[in-house]
């Protein structure tokens, strides 16, 4: 297979320091991590800030990957643990009383910020539907683990044995956390049911 | 085989829609699919279930942006550049091993002279050492990393004179410039200003801008700052009559003060908030002082209102003063 070759040789070249054949050999993926990182943090800046973490932690670590193991599972496993030690020092820093600042208008000078619970921009709002909306408080209440194996399925495509992988899991926890994660998203979103049933 | 209840069917869906079941669990999915033949519930189960991933299939995507793309290859760059240094460095100290070696076993003039050179040209090369930093926008990013954690309790930056609202893109890109300096809020004339240290300190800024005045006698401008320890201070501005002034206080009133300031629950605060600004005379709200991520910073810096997006931080107290 053509492909598969291709990202080996690309992958023999990145190893030696091309950072060109990197950039081709990471460029399929940089969209795919890119919005596993934004479903993941739920921000647009934290998910490339995310992104590119996870891309210079891949480079500086290819002397270790032997593949042994397919690139791309490799590479959601990275970005897995990016992912999940971001949420986890993100919670450590939140305790009690949070109070949330957003900001408002984008052309003022002065914004305003209405210190409200957690809602996007007023114009982000607009374009959403409403199931969008409700699935995406939903999977902001899923705690990290639960969200990753969503996200690695439903918006990444993996399958049950490649988040295995990314998880560092066996089938069977995997298959038991997104059936949990799954339920937990369906209890979340029960007020909603009629959005979802097309 | 025992017919299968909803109970139990439901549990299984998750893994039905995925088409997750093994060829040992056939038995288990045919009995599935007899509870689903004959159950309304269930199959609505199903469809619900499907639709929430159908949903999340179809949730809207990020596309990489060029900023993002630019800004990945000079970090990879600068990796690579590292990287390369590094391996010089091995291979440095591995050809002045030759060298050493030479001297002791006498002169090869031939080879001592080639390794020295080989030497020289490699210092050379490398003399000039540059340091490396990831970009973010217009601001190093590591850099502002780097004076964040050898500051302690940030120390206030001076007043920065009054800037007319129209004209405040400038502050802004005065900050930025400044890496850690803060645009202030200030009246026109010098107003004395607060250290802030850890703790509730309110800077506050009072004065009278011209032109109101005038317009009205009884006009004052006020500000009404708050701040939530110790991370952010926001400014509300006002021109309030005195009645309306007098009617601002009494939003307060049997509010325990501390210091000069209203000591209020944060959960109370976007309700005084709400009410201040609903109040005549108000003019304009700015969130001031802003202490959290270092992201955050950099894009306050950049004066990108645009990236800053939802910030959840501490607040045990808030403080609300007027002047």
């Amino acid at each position: 297979m053509a492909e598969a070759r291709d990202e080996a040789l690309l992958l023999q070249k990145s190893k030696e320091g091309d950072t060109k054949a990197f950039e081709e050999l990471i460029s399929v993926y940089q969209k795919k991590i890119l919005n596993m990182a934004y479903r993941m943090l739920g921000d647009k800046d934290d998910a490339e800030d995310a992104a590119q973490d996870v891309f210079i932690r891949v480079y500086k670590s290819l002397a270790s990957f032997h593949a042994e193991a397919a690139f791309s599972t490799w590479l959601y496993k990275i970005a897995t643990n990016v992912c999940l030690d971001i949420l986890r020092r993100k919670k450590r820093q939140n305790t009690k009383g949070t109070v949330s600042i957003h900001q408002f208008s984008q052309e003022d000078e002065e914004y305003e910020m209405p210190i409200a619970d957690n809602a996007p921009t007023p114009y982000e709002e607009a374009q959403k539907s409403e199931a969008k909306r409700a699935l995406e408080a939903a999977l902001s209440k899923l705690g990290p683990e639960q969200r990753a194996v969503i996200v690695l399925r439903d918006i990444n495509g993996l399958s049950y044995e490649e988040i295995a992988e990314a998880q560092g899991c066996t089938l069977g926890t995997i298959k038991s956390r997104i059936n949990r994660s799954r339920l937990m998203l369906r209890k979340l979103l029960e007020k909603d049911k009629e959005l979802f049933l097309s | 085989m025992n017919q299968m209840s909803c109970d139990e069917a439901r549990l299984l869906l998750p893994l039905y829609i995925d088409g997750a079941f093994a060829e040992e669990e056939a038995e288990e999915l045919e009995a599935l699919l007899a509870h689903l033949k004959t159950c309304k519930a269930c199959r609505e189960e199903e469809r619900f279930l499907r639709g929430i991933m159908e949903e999340t299939k179809g949730l809207p995507e990020l596309e990489v942006s060029e900023e993002f793309a630019a800004s990945l290859s000079s970090a990879l760059a600068g990796a690579a550049l590292e990287a390369e240094e590094f391996r010089e460095e091995k291979e440095k100290s591995e050809q002045s091993t030759p060298l050493v070696f030479s001297r002791f076993r006498g002169y090869r003039s031939g080879l001592v002279a080639a390794a020295v050179v080989a030497f020289l040209a490699v210092s050379i090369v490398f003399a000039p050492k540059t340091s490396h930093f990831i970009f973010r926008g217009n601001v190093p990013y590591v850099q502002q990393k780097e004076e964040k954690t050898t500051q302690t309790p940030t120390p206030t930056p001076s007043v920065a004179p009054e800037v007319a609202p129209s004209a405040s893109p400038k502050a802004r890109q005065t900050s930025s410039q400044s890496g850690r300096e803060w645009s202030n809020v200030s009246a026109d004339k010098a107003a004395p200003t607060q250290e802030a240290n850890r703790g509730p300190q309110i800077r506050q800024a009072t004065g009278t801008s011209g032109g109101a005045a005038e317009a009205s006698e009884e006009a004052k401008n006020a500000t009404i700052a708050v701040q939530v320890e110790p991370k952010i201070q926001l400014i509300a501005r006002f021109n309030f009559s005195e009645s309306g002034l007098a009617a601002a206080k009494q939003l307060f009133a049997g509010v325990p003060e501390q210091d000069g300031m209203y000591v209020i629950e944060p959960s109370a605060l976007a309700d005084y908030r709400g009410r201040l600004m609903k109040m005549e005379g108000y003019l304009s709200y700015k969130a001031e002082k802003v202490d959290l991520t270092e992201q955050y910073v950099g894009h306050l810096n950049n004066g990108n209102a645009k990236q800053m997006a939802a910030i959840d931080f501490q607040a045990e107290h808030c403080y609300i003063q007027i002047q």
